[in-house]
């Protein structure tokens, strides 16, 4: 009995290492923001690819954009966003861990105009996560 | 140039003119048991001529005054072939029967001369046989005055009969009657070629040397006669035929009506089947005569004074107003377009605009060449065909004369190769002949014929694969355009006309290729040359999408799950064609579908289903 109770604490305490590896304390499921920055004002499309945490449930950041997404790997969702898309919020994504926000690498990979001709040159492009409410 | 109503309007609208006539006719010769007798199927000349103009050499006569009362058959006045006869229609409603013998194989004549004597006089007359049956009738043949010219099959007694149209007379209605004996033409006596037709308005020569009839019976018929002749067999039924020609690949061509009583020329092919379009026309009626050029392009008249220009395809090249009715038309061997007016006129097209050849008695109608340039002339109204020189000079008096009624129509025929021949054949309804000859071909006397005829059209390298072709967008297409049979030297291919899909060319070697980059149809003409030959054909695209899903384009451009390559093709077409699938071409397809964010549609629309979940 008491090898018993010496074993579960080894386990507990080995998993609390586990998830204090980072040093920012156990996972805390959230939402982070993804935004645009971009050098133009009249953008139609982009498609944005985030790693580094596990995602899910990506939501569009307003009702005139439209997202696709797909979860590439355990750590990657790729995400396109269609509208007339201006600066700021673009889509929402749920972190496994929010903790770890800042972890996340994000990248704009495509983009185009509200006239459907793809961008030859994303200089300027970026996104920004922040986490939501 | 004067119009003439279509023939169809003739062939139905002008026999009831004709049973009118005879009926006033008729009405005006008591005794007469003609009356239950059917209308003459020919009826199609109008029974006022205000304008004819016809003139006899002038004959030294002894001319006998008639002798009244000869105001019914039983009274009829006795006159000799050769007699003029003095007379008068007097009192108003007066008649006046003469009564003759004719040996059998006489081309007799009678002719009333009043109006060109100043009369008051407008004429009508009839021949009738030894009991009284109408064989010939004639109203304006001269001005208003009467002539008849009937070949006599049977020795006996014949009767004529002359009476005021108007049923008038009086002492200023005074007429001579004269008669003779018309001379053969080096073309009589025509033969009995073929049986079988209605109201032939067009006769056309194939290249196995069959002929091929436009027949205007009651439901339409293109007929065909086998080249050692005899009964005309139904090849295809085209509603209100108007004529008949053999294009340049051979096929039969039949301007007629569609089923919307719209104008229009069938095609067929010379083995039968069902006439399929080779063009419409702008207009609600039957377009009348038809000929093929030396270069196969296809004239067609198509009323209202206007001809059609269409290429060997079918395609309108040209529209030109000549202002004038065309009864038939072909080309010299100058290669000039030569027609006639249905009435009294031969007329050639110069420029724009037509110039007068011949001018002659109506009703003529049918024409055609010899290699030449010689032209025969068929006179349907007074039974004759005319010979012309190159230079339009009447060739004799007349060129035959037997067994010929109008409407006529002539054509040359060809050897089972192909190759003219010298014998004519007129293809005529009957007007003024016996009833055996109602609806006929007769073969003029080949002796008297001075030429092999002049080929209406030529040959065109025929295309064995032109037609309909499918491609998707996006596609890539490759074929290769060949000829039928054995090309007769290197052939080489070009854009006639028209235009091929975005993105597909055209190679002289006769290769289709590229890769379809837009959605629509397309109808191509290409043209084909090979030693020293051409030929035509139309190609018709029809491009359409793929089928392709939101799921797999966005997995696509997600890397996930690439589509085939004629697919990602057609995805980068959707938007700026920059040679690879991006998020600008998922935008322009969801565009296309009306599906772009509620916010930029016009009409708003829900979100598609599945939007914004993972891929499984």
């Amino acid at each position: 009995m008491r090898r018993t109770i010496r074993a579960v604490a080894s386990v507990g305490l080995v998993l609390f290492l586990a998830g204090c590896e980072d040093g920012s304390g156990p996972d805390r499921p959230g939402t982070a923001v993804v935004s645009l920055v971009t050098p133009n004002n009249n953008d139609g499309a982009v498609a944005v690819t985030l790693r580094g945490v596990a995602f899910s449930d990506v939501e569009a950041a307003s009702s005139a954009y439209r997202v696709y997404w797909l979860l590439a790997s355990a750590d990657e969702v790729r995400v396109i966003v269609v509208g007339n898309i201006i600066a700021g919020p673009l889509f929402t994504v749920q972190l496994s861990n929010i903790g770890r926000i800042d972890d996340v690498e994000a990248a704009v990979t495509d983009a185009a105009t509200r006239t459907d001709a793809a961008r030859d040159n994303l200089t300027g492009y970026s996104v920004t996560l922040g986490a939501g409410n | 140039m004067t119009f003439r109503p279509p023939y169809h309007a003739l062939a139905l609208g002008m026999t009831v003119l004709y049973v009118l006539g005879a009926t006033n006719l008729e009405a005006q010769f008591p005794g007469n048991r003609a009356a239950k007798r059917a209308p003459a199927p020919a009826a199609r000349y109008p029974t006022r001529n205000p304008a004819a103009a016809h003139a006899l050499p002038p004959i030294a006569r002894v001319v006998t005054p008639e002798s009244e009362p000869n105001d019914s058959l039983s009274q009829a006045d006795q006159f000799t072939l050769g007699d003029t006869v003095s007379a008068a229609i007097n009192p108003s409603g007066d008649v006046d029967y003469f009564i003759t013998t004719l040996s059998a194989g006489t081309r007799v004549e009678l002719d009333i001369d009043a109006q060109v004597n100043g009369s008051s006089l407008d004429a009508i007359m009839a021949l009738f046989d030894s009991v009284g049956n109408v064989l010939a009738f004639s109203d304006d043949a001269d001005g208003l005055d009467s002539r008849i010219s009937y070949n006599i099959v049977t020795a006996g007694r014949y009767y004529v009969g002359v009476a005021d149209y108007w049923s008038g007379g009086g002492s200023t209605h005074t007429y001579i009657l004269k008669s003779r004996a018309l001379q053969p033409g080096p073309g009589d006596t025509p033969t009995l070629f073929a049986t079988g037709l209605t109201f032939p308005l067009g006769v056309a020569a194939t290249a196995t040397g069959e002929l091929i009839v436009a027949d205007a019976d009651s439901t339409g018929s293109v007929r065909r006669i086998p080249a050692a002749g005899g009964a005309a067999v139904r090849l295809a039924t085209v509603r209100q035929p108007s004529d008949v020609v053999i294009d340049g690949l051979g096929d039969i061509l039949v301007s007629g009506v569609d089923s919307s009583n719209r104008g229009a020329i069938f095609r067929l092919s010379a083995g039968g089947g069902a006439p399929s379009v080779f063009a419409r026309l702008p207009v609600a009626s039957s377009p009348g005569a038809l000929t093929v050029g030396p270069d196969g392009d296809v004239w067609a008249y198509a009323y209202y004074g206007i001809l059609l220009r269409f290429d060997p395809t079918g395609q309108l090249k040209d529209s030109i107003n000549v202002d004038s009715f065309v009864a038939d038309m072909a080309f010299s061997p100058a290669g000039i377009l030569t027609l006639t007016d249905g009435y009294d006129n031969v007329a050639q097209l110069v420029g724009r605009g037509l110039n007068t050849v011949v001018t002659t008695a109506p009703y003529i109608e049918g024409i055609a060449f010899d290699r030449d340039g010689y032209l025969y002339v068929a006179n349907g109204y007074q039974g004759e065909v005319q010979l012309y020189n190159s230079s339009f000079q009447q060739v004799g008096e007349v060129f035959a004369r037997n067994n010929l009624g109008g409407p006529i129509f002539v054509a040359f025929g060809r050897s089972n190769a192909g190759a003219m021949t010298s014998r004519l054949f007129a293809a005529q309804a009957g007007y003024n002949l016996p009833q055996n000859l109602w609806g006929t071909v007769v073969e003029l006397n080949v002796s008297g014929i001075r030429a092999p005829g002049f080929r209406v059209g030529i040959d065109l390298l025929r295309v064995a694969n032109g037609g309909t072709r499918a491609g998707i967008m996006g596609a890539e297409f490759a074929d290769t355009l060949r000829l039928s049979g054995a090309s007769p030297g290197t052939a080489t291919w070009s854009l006639a006309g028209g235009s091929l899909p975005s993105g597909i060319t055209l190679g002289v070697n006769g290769v289709i290729s590229g890769v379809f980059q837009e959605l629509g149809a397309d109808t191509a003409r290409v043209r084909v040359d090979a030693g020293g030959q051409f030929g035509y054909a139309t190609l018709i695209f029809t491009v359409t999408e793929p089928q392709l899903t939101t799921a797999q384009i966005t997995n696509h451009l997600f890397g996930a799950d690439l589509l085939t390559p004629a697919l990602a093709r057609y995805l980068d077409l959707q938007g700026n064609a920059n040679g690879r699938t991006d998020v600008g071409d998922f935008r322009a397809w969801l565009r296309d579908r009306n599906q772009l964010p509620t916010s930029l549609m016009h009409q708003p629309t829900a979100p598609a289903a599945g939007e914004g979940r993972p891929r499984p």
